[in-house]
């Protein structure tokens, strides 16, 4: 009996989980858990980067949404809900940190000299070579202001459209496609900026090897 | 002096992204290796970023420290009662569990603690390693002194459940006995820890199943 339970819950539609949820129903927050908990942490992940960090601020963006989940009446979609509480709870850990009280706009509006794209039209690189090393895009979104990041993951990453994006972070759309297009235009930068150390490095590599036979 | 042909590009290049191209952008396009490249390199960033930062899973912890806070609060009221609670019909097996289970909350406190304190992180991290490793010792002997008791008298129970049950305890007995070792070769490895706390656990939940089984068919 208590294993047919089991699986019942494990396979509740979300709206049933939910209505559920708000009556303190335990099962049924561990299934709403189980539903979103991979998009939560990745999200929490990409933006501090620290595995511990971001489970602990999983379980805080959880807690906040199973604390006000009786408020809940699906006005928005749950799932953006619980992604502008968990982005909240990691921009305030971020402001904490720097010891910053800026607004979201603020974190979202990140002028050039703090890691915006420059308009370098001179600039001699041409296309990035190939294909893109996965460990160099991922240490290139570690770079990126706090507000590039959470609109580049949210969209690129997790393929959320601009439309939800805006309802997430609280800002206008066109905001969030102009957020999107800097933060890829600095991304660019920075790959470019990882191949030409590279190249610079087999360089002097080769000088090296090449002094070494004379 | 007015804008270049490639400012002006790059400066509806976000528009262009989002398939809203500028008529007079395409000639311009076509012709123009730089601003090619350009989008070549902004298309590929997009279509490699969900490769670049696959989801992944926060660990089983995450969970139920949320569940231990969320009952805490009251928000949820659990099914049933909790397993350690199931053992309360079997009372003679009830102190060596819970003396068990005593010892699983101090060695999540002791373990995973400390990571909620990084300030304090370095001051107390070769404290916190004799601590855990010392904890680690005496959960093993209730464990299996629970185990001693209990194993024999679930015998006598269904025999299908006795064997299903015995068999899960040889794969926990064999997870547990892999991970202390990963546990003495890297002393310092958390992630070895981790595993080796859950699979305390495991054993103390199944356990805790044996009990119960053991309750319920008398």
């Amino acid at each position: 009996m208590a294993r047919a339970r089991r699986i019942q819950d494990t396979e509740l539609p979300e709206a049933e989980a939910i209505r559920r949820a708000q009556q303190g129903d335990a099962a049924a927050f561990e299934r709403i858990y189980q539903l979103h908990n991979r998009r939560v942490y990745s999200l929490c992940l990409r933006m501090v980067g620290n595995t511990a960090e971001a489970e602990d601020l999983t379980q805080e963006a959880f807690l906040q949404l199973f604390r006000k989940i009786s408020t809940f009446r699906g006005e928005s979609a749950f799932s953006t809900w619980l992604h502008r509480l968990a982005v909240n709870v990691v921009l305030m850990r971020l402001r904490k940190k720097t010891g910053t009280e800026s607004s979201l706009e603020e974190v979202t509006e990140p002028d050039e000299e703090s890691g915006g794209p420059r308009k370098d039209f001179g600039a001699p690189d041409l296309k990035l070579s190939g294909s893109i090393d996965r460990v160099n895009l991922k240490r290139a979104v570690d770079q990126l202001p706090a507000g590039y990041k959470a609109i580049f993951v949210l969209h690129d990453v997790q393929g959320y459209e601009h439309n939800e994006i805006a309802d997430i972070l609280g800002c206008s759309i066109g905001n969030s496609k102009s957020q999107l297009h800097k933060a890829r235009m600095r991304l660019r930068e920075l790959l470019h900026e990882t191949e030409r150390d590279k190249a610079r490095e087999e360089r002097q590599a080769f000088k090296r090897d090449a002094a070494g036979e004379d | 002096m007015g804008m270049t042909r490639c400012e002006e590009f790059w400066n509806r290049s976000e528009a262009w992204m989002e398939n809203e191209r500028h008529p007079e952008d395409s000639d311009h396009f076509a012709a123009c290796p730089r601003c090619r490249a350009l989008i070549a390199d902004l298309e590929m960033i997009r279509k490699a970023a969900p490769l670049a930062l696959p989801e992944t899973e926060p660990s089983a912890r995450v969970w139920s420290s949320l569940r231990a806070q969320l009952e805490k609060e009251g928000l949820i009221r659990a099914q049933g009662s909790k397993w350690w609670q199931n053992l309360l019909p079997t009372g003679v097996f009830r102190p060596a569990l819970a003396g068990a289970y005593l010892g699983l909350v101090i060695i999540a406190s002791v373990t995973f603690g400390w990571r909620n304190h990084s300030k304090e992180l370095a001051l107390i991290h070769d404290a916190w390693l004799d601590r855990a490793q010392n904890a680690m010792a005496p959960l093993q002997a209730q464990l299996n002194s629970a185990e001693a008791k209990l194993v024999p008298a679930a015998q006598t129970q269904n025999s299908d459940v006795t064997a299903t049950l015995n068999r899960n305890l040889a794969i926990v007995d064999n997870m547990i006995s892999m991970c202390e070792k990963s546990v003495r070769d890297d002393p310092q490895n958390e992630i070895t820890r981790d595993y080796l706390y859950t699979a305390y656990q495991q054993k103390a939940d199944l356990l805790a199943t044996m009990a119960q089984s053991g309750a319920e068919g008398r």
